[in-house]
């Protein structure tokens, strides 16, 4: 069996795979719900990066539970995607370089 | 086995025998070779030499209730839906396994997918699937029952599908899956098996299977077999 071949399939797997987990985080609701108790009163807050600012959009006093849960799971999501997206580039450098790699004699 | 890879594929296993889709599917495909050797235990050992590919066989007749959205079952493990080929197979992945769903060819054939809604996913056409479905047994991953093909009928399909692979690499992958099964069914004493399920074969697809064996240098398997 032809391991070369297997690893080179395997290689434009990650390589997909590592698109679409960048395409999967980029379709996630953007930003981060934040609650601030101002004067013993809650106000909710949707937080963002733009380059290297955080920026805070204020969205009113009650945000229903709906969207609540909406914004914690792309938030669970987000941070696994990242990791899984970190896994699949560390499986494309090793791959590239198990295929680099001379063959023993 | 890694151990990542264990844990997740237990994982998706577990979730889709609690969801009730397991026991309408088959594990088809080179993750059977991980389970055989809970068959083989005892009689010998088998290398399983695999992609991350883990693909179940969607049975003709398998109607499944209740409907299950496979995808949204699995989301939270971190797999997401990739597009694969021209025709857009649907296919859930993880860095550790990618899972697809595979149905049975039927008539002339197309390359038209089909529409699994009761799983939420499209599934990819392919020849002689049936075969795969027609003698299972039931083994266990960790402590989760899969049902997959015996590996008398896993023997018949690969030799069968051998002629019909374009890569060479794949043809000698299955080659060499087919004939290490094959060793270890006659060690077991399972050859009765293997020649009655091929006795059952229409005519063109034993002889394509006798002729594979023949032209793989494995000639002493032709005479066992026929």
């Amino acid at each position: 069996m032809a391991i070369k071949e297997l690893l080179q399939e395997e290689l434009g797997n990650s390589l997909r795979m590592a698109k679409d987990y960048e395409h999967a985080s980029a379709k996630l609701l953007r930003g981060c719900l934040v609650k601030k108790v101002i004067a013993g009163r809650s106000y909710y807050y949707l937080a963002h990066r733009e380059k290297a600012r955080v920026l805070f959009k204020y969205l009113g006093r009650h945000v229903e539970e709906k969207e609540l849960a909406k914004y914690a799971e792309a938030k669970q999501l987000r941070v696994k995607y990242r990791r899984l997206l970190a896994d699949v580039r560390k499986q494309v450098r090793f791959l590239r370089k198990a295929l680099r790699a001379k063959q023993a004699v | 086995m890694q151990n990542k890879q264990y844990d997740v594929c237990l994982n998706v296993l577990r979730r889709l025998e609690e969801a009730g889709v397991l026991r309408h599917v088959v594990l088809v495909g080179s993750w059977c070779l991980v389970l055989y050797r809970e068959y083989f235990r005892g009689v010998g050992d088998l290398s399983a030499v695999r992609t991350r590919d883990m693909d179940f066989l969607v049975p003709a007749t398998g109607k499944m209730d209740p409907k299950v959205d496979v995808p949204a079952l699995l989301k939270d493990l971190g797999f997401i839906v990739g597009f694969r080929g021209d025709q857009g197979a649907m296919m859930l992945e993880h860095p550790e396994l990618m899972i697809e769903f595979l149905v049975t060819e039927r008539g002339r054939g197309s390359d038209k997918l089909k529409y699994l809604p009761e799983l939420g996913m499209n599934a990819q056409p392919l020849r002689f699937m049936d075969i795969a479905a027609s003698k299972t047994v039931l083994l266990h991953f960790g402590d989760v029952p899969v049902t997959v093909p015996h590996p008398a009928a896993f023997v018949l399909h690969k030799l069968l599908v051998v002629p019909r692979r374009r890569e060479t690499e794949k043809r000698e992958k299955d080659l060499a899956s087919a004939l290490a099964v094959l060793e270890l069914l006659e060690a077991k004493g399972d050859l009765p098996l293997v020649r009655e399920i091929l006795e059952s074969f229409p005519p063109t697809w034993k002889k394509t299977i006798l002729r594979v064996l023949q032209d793989n240098g494995a000639d002493h398997w032709t005479k066992k077999l026929a």
